[in-house]
């Protein structure tokens, strides 16, 4: 059986591919964090055996393939109302006790055929940045600073082009009909000049002059790379800003035969099975490794390239059921 | 429309202990952000959870044959059914 992990309400990288399981009729149960709160489904741990039986079925003898779409982050649906005493450190409490359970129903699967496996699902950007380059792929000249100082020396090495970005990301900030949100963003020399003199660790990345950026989709080895075109030299920084423009393209790309070997090595060394890669084609044709997000959205490039990639993951997971179920 | 801001909502104090990405945070309209979910919906309907996605038109022309099929079967497959092709017909 598959197990699908996934937020209760709809998520745009999950349900087509539940989709794709119905059609076939496979047989899978989607699983969500509110589901283990919310009592809707009868399940219990056995800690010492190491199971979890829902509704009486062993999910250690029936589950063969496990795949991690999306599991923490969704809102847990906690029974604390926000002016009961201590509110804020029960539900603290609660959401670790609630991670230390999920912890150990992951462990106790381990052995099952992962996507990703569960321990890659979060990746750092940093470490990601050293693999690729041990991998063979170029990456961007990449520097933490704290100072203003070794920030003018390493924008003077990068010829004046930098930009910056989060190490881990952020969300947005929703405020009414305002939202803010931080883009990979050009550093300048008047933004270098208005900075103090330290300043909080943060992320400075040579600038790779992208003649067009490409967007892969990696799934067990083969790559499914769409090219994102925008002939406008004003364009900006940052792809996602890009997207809805009306000249920007997105076509199907074919990746260089020594390419693909050296995305697959990389993440073979990152142990990632699935995963969206960034890179840039940039001015000089040299491909650059920006990034990785193994849970990454995919929905939009399989559209628009008519790569049915949802198709792909969903035959992806019946393939390992069945070969599951023809050994045991 | 998108654009620059400074400082939206921290001051220079508070910018001090933050990496300097903060410095550089953009406003967008809170409708045009899709992953927010809060631009017009097409419906409402809770049994086919329409408050949780919004409406898109599709990029390219649906085929009536994968509809015709699923709706017939939407969980099942032909036992004559060979192929896992739901674009082959038979």
């Amino acid at each position: 059986m598959i197990l699908v992990l996934g937020y209760d309400q709809h998520e745009l990288g999950t349900d087509p591919v539940i989709d794709w399981l119905l059609y076939y009729g496979a047989d899978f149960v989607k699983v969500s964090m509110n589901d283990l709160l919310s009592g809707k489904i009868a399940y219990e741990i056995d800690v010492v055996a190491g199971d979890i039986y829902i509704n009486g079925r062993s999910m250690q003898q029936e589950v063969s393939v496990i795949w991690y779409r999306r599991f923490y982050g969704e809102e847990m649906n906690l029974r604390i109302e926000k002016n009961m005493p201590f509110a804020k450190q029960l539900r603290a409490e609660i959401q670790y006790e609630m991670h230390n359970i999920v912890e150990h129903l992951f462990y106790i699967m381990k052995g099952k055929k992962w996507l990703p496996y569960y321990e890659r699902t979060k990746v750092n950007k940093l470490v990601m940045l050293e693999m690729a380059n041990r991998a063979g792929l170029t990456v961007p000249a990449s520097r933490v600073l704290t100072s203003k100082k070794e920030l003018n020396t390493f924008y003077a090495q990068c010829g004046e082009s930098l930009i910056t970005k989060p190490v881990k990301g952020s969300d947005y900030y929703e405020d009414g009909k305002n939202t803010y949100f931080i883009f990979t963003a050009p550093v300048t020399r008047q933004f270098i000049d208005s900075l103090p003199d330290h300043f909080f660790p943060t992320l400075f990345q040579e600038r790779a002059k992208a003649e067009y950026e490409i967007r892969v989709f990696f799934l067990d080895g083969e790559c499914f790379a769409t090219a994102v075109l925008n002939a406008n030299k004003s364009r900006e920084v940052d792809r996602k800003l890009n997207n809805s423009k009306s000249e920007t393209h997105f076509v199907p790309y074919k990746l260089p035969e020594e390419m693909e070997i050296k995305v697959r090595a990389f993440m073979k060394e990152a142990k990632l099975n699935i995963g969206c890669l960034d890179i840039i084609r940039d001015e000089t044709g040299r491909y650059v490794f920006l990034e990785v997000n193994p849970l990454g959205q995919y929905l939009s490039e399989s559209a628009k390239c008519n790569y049915y990639l949802e198709k792909n993951i969903a035959e992806w997971l019946i393939k390992h059921d069945l070969q599951y179920e023809q050994v045991h | 429309m998108n654009k620059f801001i400074n400082h939206p909502f921290l001051d220079e104090e508070s910018l001090k202990s933050l990496p300097v990405t903060y410095r550089l945070i953009r406003q967008m309209n809170t409708a045009d952000v899709g992953e927010l979910y809060n631009g017009a919906r097409y419906g409402s309907s809770r049994r086919h959870f329409s408050r949780q996605f919004m409406m898109q038109g599709p990029y390219k022309p649906l085929s009536e044959v994968l509809y015709q099929q699923y709706i017939q079967q939407p969980a099942m497959k032909k036992e004559d059914d060979e192929t896992t092709d739901p674009l082959t017909v038979k």
